[in-house]
């Protein structure tokens, strides 16, 4: 395989990831299987991009002071022990089932953006024991609303349970950390939009790290790929985030949604043709 | 009393966000560019950008200290220098969580999110340089 060929789809990649806001992964996957990269080798390259792509995308956010650093110490934890114990579940794991669950995740996550884009955020009500002893709560001015948003958090047990399986997702199938963890900031604690996707970079930059150690440990992470992915993810993430002021979120979405439905789709049947 | 005062003033104006948002910037253009950096001393070197080498070791400080071991043969370097921007890639995140775990002792002086910051540091210093 080309080290053109490679930089180029990690452009898209990265490009996309960055539009929609659900990382490389989903794209990445799909698109270096498809030219005969090996798919534990592809979810080795996909968590290392992630990494690349949330620290890029998370320093435009910190300084803006959206996330809440609270929140994100609190799931780290839970999200960096399941991608752990997710790196190592595929070493075990044969290679045909990969291509099934990372096509399932993939149209899951087509799911969760397509059911995401019909809700609007609501503040919560009362904050539970444990979300009020971990400071659960904190404030952010909105640009586009020109106001200071205040919000408390909640459920913290349930945030942390699932961000322990997401972890897992994230580790295994190196896709869906993206999605599945603004899942669990937005909907089961309860931060705003804006908190949740900027929280979330950063809590599935250390999960990734997690995970690539893993992968690193198991000689899959190499030079060939990891040079040609990182430099081509990168680019594409600061052009997405240039090309994502000239797009309505509508347009983006519409467009990714497709693409996930045909990536998802083309990864199950690859599962089902190969041997 | 003056040294207390100096402290909380020290305390009000520290923004942990702009420190935070520091490493990360600064770290992902020191790591692209040094991965940058290999791939051109590749092409300068045998007019090619690809790399066939596997990082050597089994975590961030073995396969650092493995490419130190090469330093000495130029005919290494390309690939020497894309592995540091890895490392250093990976190495991120982790200076983010230390900072973070600083910040909640010494700044907000809370017990409880020092410790989960001490342990995800922990786990991470565990696979990243020891085990």
């Amino acid at each position: 395989m080309s080290t053109g060929i490679l930089f180029v789809m990690s452009i898209v990649a990265g490009l996309i990831g960055a539009v929609t806001g659900t990382g490389g992964g989903v794209v990445l996957i799909p698109l270096l299987t498809s030219v005969g990269i090996d798919i534990k080798q592809a979810i080795a390259m996909s968590i290392l991009s992630v990494i690349a792509i949330s620290n890029s995308a998370a320093s435009q956010y910190v300084r803006r002071h959206v996330p809440n650093l609270r929140v994100s110490a609190y799931l780290e934890l839970f999200a960096v022990l399941g991608s752990l114990g997710g790196a190592s579940l595929t070493m075990m794991s044969s290679r045909r089932p990969l291509f099934f669950l990372c096509g399932g995740i993939i149209l899951v996550c087509g799911v969760v953006l397509w059911w995401r884009q019909k809700q609007s955020w609501q503040p919560g009500g009362d904050q539970d024991v444990l979300s009020k002893q971990l400071a659960f709560e904190g404030s952010y001015y909105d640009e586009v609303e020109k106001r200071t948003i205040a919000y408390r958090g909640r459920r913290a047990l349930l945030g942390g349970s699932l961000m322990l399986g997401t972890g897992v997702i994230s580790g295994w199938l190196g896709v869906g950390s993206s999605a599945l963890t603004v899942l669990v900031h937005d909907l089961v604690i309860g931060l705003p939009p804006k908190v949740s996707l900027t929280t979330s970079n950063l809590t599935i930059g250390v999960m990734a790290l997690a995970g690539a150690c893993v992968y690193l440990e198991a000689g899959l992470i190499d030079s060939r790929l990891a040079v040609p992915v990182l430099l081509g993810a990168s680019l594409g993430a600061l052009m997405g985030s240039k090309l994502l002021l000239g797009l309505t979120n509508q347009a983006a979405r519409a467009a990714f949604l497709g693409l996930l439905l045909v990536f998802g789709i083309e990864m199950v049947v690859h599962g089902i043709m190969s041997p | 009393m003056i040294k207390r005062a100096a402290r909380k003033q020290w305390i009000a104006r520290f923004d942990m966000e702009a420190l935070v948002s520091a490493i990360l910037r600064q770290g992902m253009v020191l790591s692209l560019g040094l991965i940058s950096a290999g791939v051109a001393l590749r092409y300068a070197s045998d007019r090619t950008v690809g790399f066939e080498d596997h990082l050597r070791g089994t975590n961030v400080l073995q396969f650092l200290l493995a490419d130190i071991h090469q330093v000495a043969s130029p005919r290494f370097w390309p690939s020497a220098v894309a592995h540091v921007g890895i490392a250093v890639l990976l190495l991120i995140p982790y200076l983010r969580v230390l900072a973070s775990m600083l910040y909640f002792v010494f700044v907000e002086r809370s017990r409880v999110h020092a410790l989960l910051t001490g342990l995800v540091l922990l786990t991470l210093t565990y696979i990243l340089l020891i085990e």
